[in-house]
């Protein structure tokens, strides 16, 4: 009995769910009823927002005996209405967060956002100047360079929790720029090839 | 309680998320090409260079700073391809490039051709042909009138330009050497011919018209580009990937271009029982009409009558 009554209420809430998507406008017209807050420009789940990139970024390199380099920079541009800000944040497309070229592969450096570290031979890794550990910078874009001592942190993967790249508290209506700069370094051991790896941006209102 | 719900399904599936791609170019650096092919002095309008560099780059070489083919390098660095001879000094170098790099090689071979030695031939006097002689049966030594046509004389024979009303076809040959065991379906311009090998390069020769573009994709990959030498002979190596490699061969002269197509399945070994079975699947196309020739030598042998 107990258990037929459940299952009711499981089939009531799920018609109801089904509904709520067919017809999202009287979803939206229902919580416009509880929708006591107008936080300026849109209420709380209304706000528009949007993320994008300036795309691929190549890091080229001609590696030699010892650890050769080159740091590239994506720009990430977020766009909201919404007053409390967003919260950009990112992670590997896979479940793994090495570049890969078939069996080959950089694997992402062991540095963290809070401890980042330098960059070794045949590893990458990103960083944002000014963002926890990392140092204020400025970072700038170089190619087959040594090794530097610019620290650099480790991209989660897939099933890891995903790295704040940005956290804000007011409205980007035209859009606000966050520079991700990613490094990888190769010596001679590594097969020449094409290494690539996905990174997935995500930017939620606050 | 469910309008909340709505709202965070609707937060769900409204979540902005943008994909990039971070792509790491290790590129080798290349190696300096070195030739094999030693400098010498020769009558010859063409020779072939040999050289190595990194494997599978491209390689341009030119002759006296003009660039004259482009081919690729094999999975040992190999290359070689055949090369006009300007009358003269002809000091070839080469450059190997890949994707981010590239070097040039540090000593050229320089090839001197000389101009061939005239020897002025003696002054035959010219006889009347006897009566007796015309009603003899000609003998090996004799000239007679079919040769007398193919005789060269040290006249200048000029040609009439000829009224073109379309294009013609470039000529175009390829020679596949000796021994190779081919398949060819079809004939003229349709002809199909499939070779095996075991063999990691190749190497290709052809005559075509005399300076003519020669220009050799494998399976649409531009690997070669090069000048028939002035007798329209070429040939180059061209470097085999493992499977199938469809090759097509295009000679170009004054706008015209003809195309070639020679496929080589390459295996670690050519098996006869494969083959076997290959000869077996063109007996359909058989049934089906197609012109079938299978040939141990593609070479074959002119008698004269």
């Amino acid at each position: 009995m107990k258990r037929t009554s459940k299952t009711i209420q499981y089939v009531v809430a799920g018609i109801f769910i089904a509904i709520g998507m067919l017809f999202p406008a009287a979803a939206l017209a229902a919580d416009g009823q509880y929708g006591e807050g107008d936080y300026g420009a849109c209420t709380y789940n209304t706000c528009g927002i949007t993320v994008s990139s300036s795309g691929t970024v190549n890091l080229t390199i001609i590696p030699g005996s010892s650890a050769t380099c080159t740091t590239q920079k994506d720009s990430v541009v977020v766009t909201t209405d919404a007053s409390t800000g967003y919260n950009l944040s990112m992670n590997n497309a896979a479940t793994t967060s090495s570049l890969l070229n078939g069996g080959s592969s950089i694997a992402t450096t062991s540095g963290t956002q809070v401890s980042p570290i330098a960059l070794t031979a045949n590893t990458w890794g990103y960083r944002i100047d000014g963002l926890a550990g990392f140092g204020a910078g400025p970072t700038a874009a170089s190619s087959n360079t040594a090794a530097s001592a610019t620290s650099f942190a480790g991209i989660p993967t897939s099933a890891q929790p995903a790295a704040t790249l940005a956290a804000t508290t007011v409205a980007a209506g035209s859009g606000e720029t966050t520079s991700v700069w990613y490094g990888a370094c190769a010596n001679t051991t590594l097969p020449a090839g094409t290494y690539t790896s996905t990174i997935i941006y995500t930017a939620v209102v606050n | 309680m469910l309008q909340y719900s709505f709202a965070a399904l609707l937060a769900f599936f409204s979540t902005p998320v943008f994909a990039t791609t971070i792509q790491s170019n290790i590129c080798g650096q290349v190696a300096a090409p070195v030739f094999s092919t030693q400098n010498s002095t020769t009558a010859a309008s063409t020779t072939v260079l040999e050289g190595t560099t990194t494997a599978d780059v491209s390689v341009a070489i030119k002759n006296n700073t003009q660039q004259v083919a482009t081919i690729t390098s094999d999975d040992s660095g190999d290359f070689s391809l055949q090369v006009s001879l300007a009358a003269g000094t002809n000091s070839f170098t080469a450059t190997g490039t890949n994707d981010c790099s590239s070097a040039s090689s540090v000593s050229p071979v320089v090839i001197t051709r000389e101009a061939p030695t005239v020897t002025p031939e003696p002054e035959t006097p010219i006889k009347a042909p006897s009566s007796q002689s015309t009603a003899n049966t000609p003998s090996d030594n004799e000239i007679t009138e079919a040769d007398t046509e193919e005789v060269t004389t040290s006249e200048t024979t000029v040609v009439a330009p000829q009224t073109i009303d379309k294009p013609q076809a470039v000529a175009l040959r390829i020679i596949l050497p000796p021994g190779v065991r081919s398949t060819t379906v079809g004939s003229g311009a349709d002809a199909r011919t499939t070779v095996r090998t075991s063999e990691k390069t190749i190497y290709l020769k052809g005559v075509s018209a005399p300076l003519a573009a020669i220009t050799i994709s494998n399976n649409d990959v531009k690997v070669a580009s090069l000048t028939a030498a002035s007798d329209g002979s070429f040939g180059v190596s061209i470097p085999l990937s493992g499977g199938t490699n469809i090759l097509a061969i295009e000679a170009s002269y004054g706008g015209i271009t003809t195309t070639q197509i020679l496929t080589y399945i390459r295996s670690e070994e050519t098996n006869p029982v494969f083959i076997i079975g290959t000869i077996a699947a063109t007996a359909l196309v058989v049934a089906a009409g197609a012109t079938i020739a299978i040939r141990n030598r593609l070479q074959s042998k002119q008698t004269r009558p």
